[in-house]
């Protein structure tokens, strides 16, 4: 798709990947005055209060203060007003009540913030907390248990064990998310985890090792529903930074209609025509005009899944 | 999908019956089970018959597993009703050469079997390539760096240390390679370690916070200098060199000027679909050794990508 419609897609920033590897260029931005960073507190990201929320970008002279003089810090990219970057804090206290960041603005989870942010705001906070998430949870070497430190600008991690010095990088998990139909039919599912017993949504699952995007869609489907699954059609792709998902949105042709629900997987599969799945699109909440079925907001790729679906266009 | 053929490295025959990995018992009884095999890997090599026909040489499970170096035990799934495991082994000698697996075959490169292999078996050694290659470099928390020991069937290392349980799973990179397209010109590149006059689709690493079009356009805009509008899926392919997921790509170029990173690519331009189609030929019939212009080989998808194009973009 040229144009992707989706929530954290479509950031502004231009990423300059090869400033990461050049340290001399990076020192020359971060001393910058007009650099600025997003703050994490928790992987929630600051956001100014009052009005709707905009991403609240510190001055870089800040960052020390926010997060210590040796701060994972991560460059993000150019702004068309100076570059960006991020850096990220656990704990119990919420900086936001102190200085530097004391009246700068609150604290906020990023998925309910997604929706209400500008589009291309959304997508730059995907990018900040899924690698500060990512240095969070990777402070130590994988191959021989040493620390291992932040390089390449906060796209690497160095082991600092000179018999090892194994290089990381941040991980990307590719998700497949499909929906299956059949003649004028789509199976949606049902799992524990949905927020309400009446939350229907496409299928989907990790891609898994020596496995294309078709085949993982494929096993998926039989896996949780047991319908087999012949063509199947790209339709668009989606970051999701929890914690570090790539949506891979499919349409895939049922060649079976028996459903076999893996109670492990799913609470339920059904088969729902165009018109049981229309009005979700037509109210504010997504629910049926009977009320008995939801489907998900916006701002997941599967909403525009079923979407395109019912509108007749069901792939890019 | 544009191709409807599996590439090389997928097409994986087995059954993964992923909902065994949690259950122990009866993966016990698969190991039990004297029609079940196992697949040996040595050095991130493969054993395979040696003879003219080369396939995996899958070993009967009774004493491999007590042979092998580590208790890495992988279930890569169920054919029929046995099971098929992959087991990697540590010794440093070849343990082809002398010991337990003496004349069963040799071991080989993975990616040198790709076009020997039966298509189908090219996934099962990638699929275990890739999980054994990921044990082997990820044997501590990364959270904490504390040793950690395996679980589901292979699929997830656990952290044994209470304050921190972290649970690690395979990781699967993905890439995207593309051919940036005008009109009749195709866009490549080359790397400088590679043999004389074979030039291949761009490719990089999808980026935290990234679609797969923004990839696209970054990679091709960061490497070439070139812009590009519309993206079209085309196929993807596992990759097992590590553990790269390949999603295979057209782009829309919007510019002609090139503006090369010779620190990404050796040299990139434009070519006619007259000089690809040329191009391909030449990799189907060998790699030409006077320098002149080709594709990559066939199992590659950038060969499968400039393949589609010639005859349909």
């Amino acid at each position: 798709m040229s144009h992707s419609p989706h929530t954290f897609a479509g950031s502004s920033l231009d990423r300059t990947a090869n400033t990461r590897r050049e340290p001399d260029e990076l020192e020359r931005l971060i001393g910058l005055p007009e650099s600025h960073f997003l703050p994490l507190w928790n992987l929630r990201a600051l956001v100014t209060s009052g009005g709707e929320p905009r991403l609240a970008w510190q001055p870089l002279g800040d960052l020390a203060a926010f997060a210590g003089a040796d701060a994972d810090l991560v460059f993000l990219g150019l702004a068309e007003d100076g570059p960006r970057f991020t850096a990220g804090v656990k704990g119990e206290a919420d900086p936001a009540a102190s200085d530097p960041l004391a009246a700068q603005g609150t604290f906020e989870e990023v998925r309910p913030l997604a929706s209400q942010l500008p589009a291309d705001e959304a997508a730059i906070l995907a990018q900040a907390r899924a690698l500060v998430d990512w240095h969070d949870r990777h402070g130590f070497c994988a191959v021989c248990g040493a620390p291992t430190k932040l390089g390449e600008a906060g796209y690497q991690r160095a082991c600092q064990n000179d018999d090892c010095k194994a290089l990381h990088f941040p991980r990307t998990d590719p998700v497949v998310i499909m929906l299956i139909t059949r003649d004028e039919r789509c199976l949606l599912g049902r799992n524990s985890r949905f927020p309400t017993r009446k939350r229907y949504s496409a299928l989907a699952g990790f891609v898994e090792p020596g496995e294309s995007i078709e085949e993982a869609v494929r096993r998926e489907v039989f896996e949780e529903a047991g319908i087999v699954v012949g063509r199947v059609s790209y339709h668009s792709s989606q970051p999701w930074p929890f914690p570090s998902s790539l949506m891979i949105g499919c349409v895939g042709e049922a060649e079976s209609e028996e459903i076999t629900v893996d109670p492990v997987e799913l609470q339920d599969a059904i088969w729902l025509t165009r018109e049981d799945v229309r009005s979700c699109f037509e109210g504010a909440d997504h629910v049926s005009a009977d009320g008995r079925l939801e489907i998900p907001p916006p701002d997941a790729i599967a909403h525009h899944l079923i979407k395109s679906w019912v509108d007749g266009s069901p792939t890019s | 999908m544009i191709r409807s053929e599996p590439h090389i490295f997928a097409g994986n025959p087995l059954d993964r019956a992923a909902h065994l990995r949690k259950d122990p018992d009866t993966l016990n009884a698969l190991m039990a089970n004297p029609e079940s095999r196992m697949l040996p890997v040595w050095q991130l090599k493969t054993l395979v018959t040696s003879g003219p026909a080369t396939t995996l040489a899958w070993q009967a499970i009774d004493g491999l597993a007590d042979g092998a170096a580590s208790d890495e035990v992988i279930f890569l799934g169920l054919d029929g009703d046995a099971g098929r495991f992959a087991v990697g082994i540590g010794d440093e000698a070849d343990p082809a050469e002398a010991g337990l697996l003496k004349g069963a075959g040799t071991f080989e490169e993975v990616r040198g079997l790709a076009s020997r292999l039966p298509a189908n078996e090219t996934s099962i050694a990638a699929q275990a390539r890739t999980l054994i290659g990921w044990h082997d470099r990820h044997r501590f928390c990364a959270q904490c760096g504390t040793p950690t020991v395996v679980s589901d069937g292979g699929y997830r290392r656990d952290c044994p240390n209470a304050a921190c349980g972290g649970r690690h799973f395979p990781r699967t990179d993905p890439v995207v390679i593309m051919m940036a397209v005008k009109g009749d010109m195709a866009l490549l590149g080359r790397q400088a370690f590679w043999v004389p006059g074979m030039f291949s689709t761009l490719a990089g690493f999808i980026d935290p916070g990234e679609t797969i079009e923004e990839a696209v356009r970054r990679e091709i805009f960061e490497e070439a200098g070139v812009h590009v509008g519309d993206v079209l899926y085309h196929s993807s392919q596992p990759w097992p060199f590590p553990s790269s997921l390949m999603i295979g790509c057209i782009g829309q170029a919007e510019s002609e000027e090139l503006n090369v990173d010779t620190r990404e690519v050796e040299d990139a331009g434009w070519f006619t679909r007259d000089q690809v189609r040329t191009g391909i030929e030449l990799a189907l019939s060998g790699p030409p050794d006077d320098g002149s212009f080709h594709l990559p080989f066939p199992a590659s998808i950038a060969h499968q990508l400039a393949a589609w194009w010639v005859n349909n973009g």
